[in-house]
């Protein structure tokens, strides 16, 4: 794999990150909660991405570079245990607060002591678990309850796919991230392409569930996919 | 150091492939799991669904077959008895030197053989087993028009064939249900009955011109006795594979008519 290959990619996911971001916020008005919010996921994602590119470009802030990119998986946690912990699974929001308080004290301990400017592979390695957590406890909630005839039409349940499946694929890759970088660094682009090919994967997949919403929107059959008590459907638009 | 990197990949691969193949099958799983789950939900709900239209049958069957005693009991029993009391009044009449002094008793035991009749017909109408559907319902309104004075209109159009006795008996129970309603609530003038056969089915409508009711306030019966009788028709023309159609607006008259379909009648017949 070589350095020209890893770009493409990266550049292929920016594109994809933006387009997933621009597919959520169409008709926003009428859209749940629950893809707007994936929406500021991929947002975030996608100007996290573009922030690190233009660092890199200068000389002054380039060790900074992978702040952003720190800063993006801090949102994005805190928005998937949102969406987990209020949306889908009726918690107390405080349980939100608390994980937030942990996470981002994490995030700046190691960004401060532990990995400093250089990488923040501890955070994505909690992420990529948190993601894990997340997924199964709702296909867990989900073959528990059944709430739908056709699970597969679900938007949520290809948007939860996407979230095990980048999980998954990336767990080991980002726990040896720090190996991977001190020890064997010229494999490092080899790697970091294969997560960029997989989470273009994931994405693709969150496509899916995007198709499915849009679907349900256009029949005007209501979100109801977000609910682990389906019997209960509710309006589109209808904010939580 | 590339002995180190050749190793390191293969336990990546290994455990990344293995992390993606778990995944892969845990989603596969739920998608699986979900189908049969709601399939055997539907075989359940089917299930309880059979066992109910059974049950239901079974209790219309004995229901019915109560009745064919009682009316049978009535009319030879009772309606016999009281014959032969009227023999024995009139002989006794005829012995005592004014006959008109037992007039009164047996203008009274014709009118309870009258009613003991009435009851019988109304209870199992014989006619219906001895000469079929159309002329039991034609004789079924011409008593209705008897006992409750509102003109009832009796029409046949079409071809319209032999009926199976136990089908058949629905279909009688649920006109007669129908025009008694008519008669009893819609405060009508008049009172029509028509049986239609097309080429889709059979077609049992009343119609009247009274104060009409709003159907939807009468569909969800229970049994405290509002609404029993729709109730009721709608149970046995559910059991008949058949549809009834409400056409009524308040103060507009009414127009109810039970569809069977020719497919339903020629299963029946088998």
């Amino acid at each position: 794999m070589t350095l020209e290959q890893f770009v493409l990619t990266a550049e292929l996911q920016t594109i994809i990150l933006c387009l997933l971001a621009i597919l959520c916020f169409i008709k926003f008005r009428s859209r749940s909660l629950v893809v707007r919010l994936i929406g500021h996921i991929f947002s975030a994602g996608f100007i996290a991405n573009i922030c690190s590119w233009l660092l890199t470009r200068t000389k002054t802030f380039r060790e900074f570079s992978n702040l952003p990119i720190m800063f993006y998986f801090l949102v994005s946690t805190l928005i998937l245990s949102y969406i987990y912990f209020v949306i889908l699974f009726k918690k107390k929001a405080i349980l939100v607060g608390i994980m937030a308080i942990a996470i981002s004290v994490i995030a700046f301990l190691n960004f401060y002591f532990v990995q400093k400017t250089s990488m923040n592979s501890n955070l994505m390695v909690i992420h990529s678990g948190i993601l894990i957590w997340y997924s199964l406890w709702y296909f867990y909630v989900l073959i528990r309850d059944l709430p739908a005839l056709n699970v597969h039409e679900m938007p949520m349940f290809w948007f939860n796919s996407a979230f095990l499946v980048l999980g998954a694929g990336t767990f080991v890759l980002y726990a040896f991230t720090s190996y991977l970088i001190h020890v064997l660094r010229n494999d490092m682009i080899t790697y970091w392409s294969i997560h960029n090919m997989l989470s273009i994967f994931a994405h693709l997949i969150v496509l899916a569930g995007l198709y499915f919403d849009f679907r349900q929107l256009k029949s005007g059959e209501g979100h109801a996919f977000h609910r682990t008590d389906l019997t209960q459907k509710e309006s589109p638009g209808k904010s939580e | 150091m590339e002995a180190e990197g050749s190793q390191f990949a293969l336990i990546f691969s290994l455990a990344t492939v293995a992390m993606l193949v778990l995944a892969g099958f845990i989603i596969v799983f739920v998608v699986y799991y979900q189908k049969r789950m709601v399939q055997e939900q539907l075989k359940r709900q089917q299930l309880e669904l059979e066992f109910q239209q059974k049950l239901m049958e079974a209790t219309l069957e004995s229901e019915e077959s109560e009745r064919r005693r009682l009316a049978g009991d009535l009319h030879d029993s009772v309606g016999g008895m009281l014959s032969t009391i009227r023999v024995g009044l009139t002989v006794i009449g005829k012995q005592l030197k004014d006959p008109s002094l037992v007039e009164q008793s047996k203008q009274m035991l014709d009118d309870t053989l009258t009613s003991v009749r009435r009851i019988s017909l109304d209870l199992m109408p014989s006619t219906l087993e001895k000469f079929g559907l159309m002329p039991a319902l034609k004789e079924l309104c011409e008593r209705f028009e008897g006992a409750s004075l509102i003109p009832i209109n009796y029409s046949e159009h079409g071809e319209i064939g032999q009926l199976p006795d136990a089908r058949a008996l629905k279909i009688y129970r649920i006109v007669q249900e129908l025009i008694n309603n008519a008669v009893k609530h819609a405060e009508a003038s008049v009172i029509n009955v028509t049986v239609t056969a097309d080429p889709h089915g059979l077609q049992f409508t009343v119609e009247d011109d009274g104060k009409g009711f709003d159907p939807s306030l009468n569909t969800t019966a229970t049994w405290n006795g509002s609404g029993l009788g729709l109730f009721n028709m709608e149970n046995r023309a559910r059991l008949l594979n058949a549809r009834l159609e409400y056409n009524s607006n308040v103060g507009k008259g009414s127009k109810i008519t039970l569809y069977v379909d020719h497919e339903i009648l020629e299963s029946l017949h088998r």
